[in-house]
């Protein structure tokens, strides 16, 4: 039976998100990790109401005691050892040479990523559906959010679910909790907003943009 | 690609007609440097640009005259960044792009800046967002006070923000020693909440640069 809750995450680490980071996005890559399906065809396995093809999750938020911090990753080749043309068969185009291996600058070339993140001890969605389902993938499945989750990023290290008041769609400011269609906005919502071309449905990466309102903040 | 596009749209296009979006981001065009005018990529020395309708500026050591909807400024007698974050406050209406084209290929790091809450500088070396609105509101609370005193205020008030329940008393006591002398600062400081490390506070920083 589908019920009104708040996910909090607890985090060990900053985030990188750019976007607003949506609670059926989440439990679509959680539902990747445990079945394999991809994009759309996660739709049916994710546990929360879904209306008017929008689910009624909302993007991330977090309360006011937040920090930016960059969030880096260093990305180091491996020795020349391991880089040796021994180990590879020929793979020039023509002929039986090999391609040419960049050592330019050291056999222990580094490049650094930053991103801007976020550091925040907790974050929270609001959702109407299945709250428990939601709190075993996102436990079971899931490390981190955001960017190079995979690499320690938006760790998460806790995640508890409390009854809420519905606030998937409209946060308690009145203001949009997540990207809605513009047309559904002007049925459900009470204030003008902001409008800008988002993509509102899973697969978020890929999906088509609409006109759509959006949460200005994520901070409540 | 509809970033591309736009950029191609607004600004490429005036720089290079003949060819695609993708190559017109590698254009050769003559530059100043200092052994005289040569023709390099775009982007070999920084090349700044701020993109919009009708309305398109390129800030570099670019050596050709302003077109008509381009107008072509040098990089050499003032910050470009600076003149980027003088436009985001005074002129910048979505949909627009800002941003700087280096060494390194600009086409990933363009996006377009569609609403005021969602407005970004793009970067190969990283993009940096920020809420225009809010960075207008700041601007006008912080206006005369010296951007020294507010910088410093931001950087406390972004300590105090995150401090644990048993350090709040001092970091709250260093911030009322900092606004001891600029009190309209405390309001403006809560009013505006632009933390440190935030696209609001860089943007604001280039607004200030030169600026004590």
């Amino acid at each position: 039976m589908a019920q009104a809750f708040r996910l909090a995450l607890q985090l060990a680490t900053p985030f990188a998100v750019d976007h607003p980071l949506t609670l059926d996005g989440l439990l679509s890559a959680a539902v990747f990790r445990a079945t394999g399906k991809r994009g759309r065809e996660t739709i049916p396995e994710i546990p929360l109401v879904r209306e008017q093809d929008v689910f009624h999750g909302s993007s991330l938020h977090y309360s006011k005691r937040y920090a930016h911090e960059p969030v880096h990753r260093v990305m180091s080749l491996r020795h020349r050892r391991d880089l040796s043309p021994e180990l590879f068969s020929p793979n020039r185009k023509r002929g039986n040479g090999y391609l040419a291996i960049d050592q330019q600058r050291g056999a222990y070339k580094a490049n650094l990523s930053s991103y801007a993140g976020i550091a925040a001890d907790e974050v929270f969605f609001w959702g109407l559906g299945d709250g428990e389902a939601c709190v075993h993938l996102i436990a079971t499945y899931l490390l981190g959010i955001g960017k190079r989750a995979n690499a320690g990023a938006g760790q998460i290290y806790g995640v508890h679910l409390e009854a809420s008041n519905d606030h998937s769609w409209i946060a308690p400011s009145g203001r949009p909790a997540r990207p809605l269609p513009v047309e559904l906005w002007r049925e459900i919502g009470a204030v003008d907003m902001e409008v800008a071309p988002m993509t509102v449905d899973v697969p978020y990466w890929s999906g088509a943009q609409v006109a759509a309102v959006f949460p200005t903040t994520p901070v409540v | 690609m509809q970033a591309l596009q736009f950029w191609y749209d607004h600004l490429g296009v005036h720089l290079a007609p003949a060819l695609t979006p993708v190559e017109a981001t590698g254009v050769h065009l003559p530059h100043r440097t200092q052994s005289g005018v040569k023709a390099l990529r775009i982007g070999s020395l920084d090349a700044f640009y701020m993109a919009r309708p009708g309305q398109s500026k390129l800030l570099g050591r670019i050596d050709m005259p302003s077109a008509d909807q381009l107008e072509v400024l040098p990089a050499e007698s003032c910050s470009p960044r600076k003149a980027i974050a003088d436009w985001l406050l005074t002129e910048a209406e979505p949909p627009f792009m800002v941003g700087v084209i280096t060494n390194a290929n600009p086409i990933a790091s363009m996006c377009v800046s569609h609403a005021l809450s969602r407005s970004a500088f793009c970067s190969s070396a990283g993009r940096v967002q920020f809420d225009l609105g809010k960075l207008r509101t700041a601007k006008r609370l912080f206006d005369g006070i010296a951007w020294k005193t507010v910088a410093a205020g931001i950087q406390q008030y972004g300590r105090l923000c995150t401090a644990r329940a048993s350090e709040i008393h001092i970091e709250k006591s260093r911030l009322n020693s900092l606004l001891a002398g600029t009190p309209a600062l405390r309001d403006a400081l809560t009013e505006a909440d632009i933390r440190p490390g935030s696209g609001e506070y860089t943007v604001l920083s280039w607004a200030h640069i030169g600026v004590q």
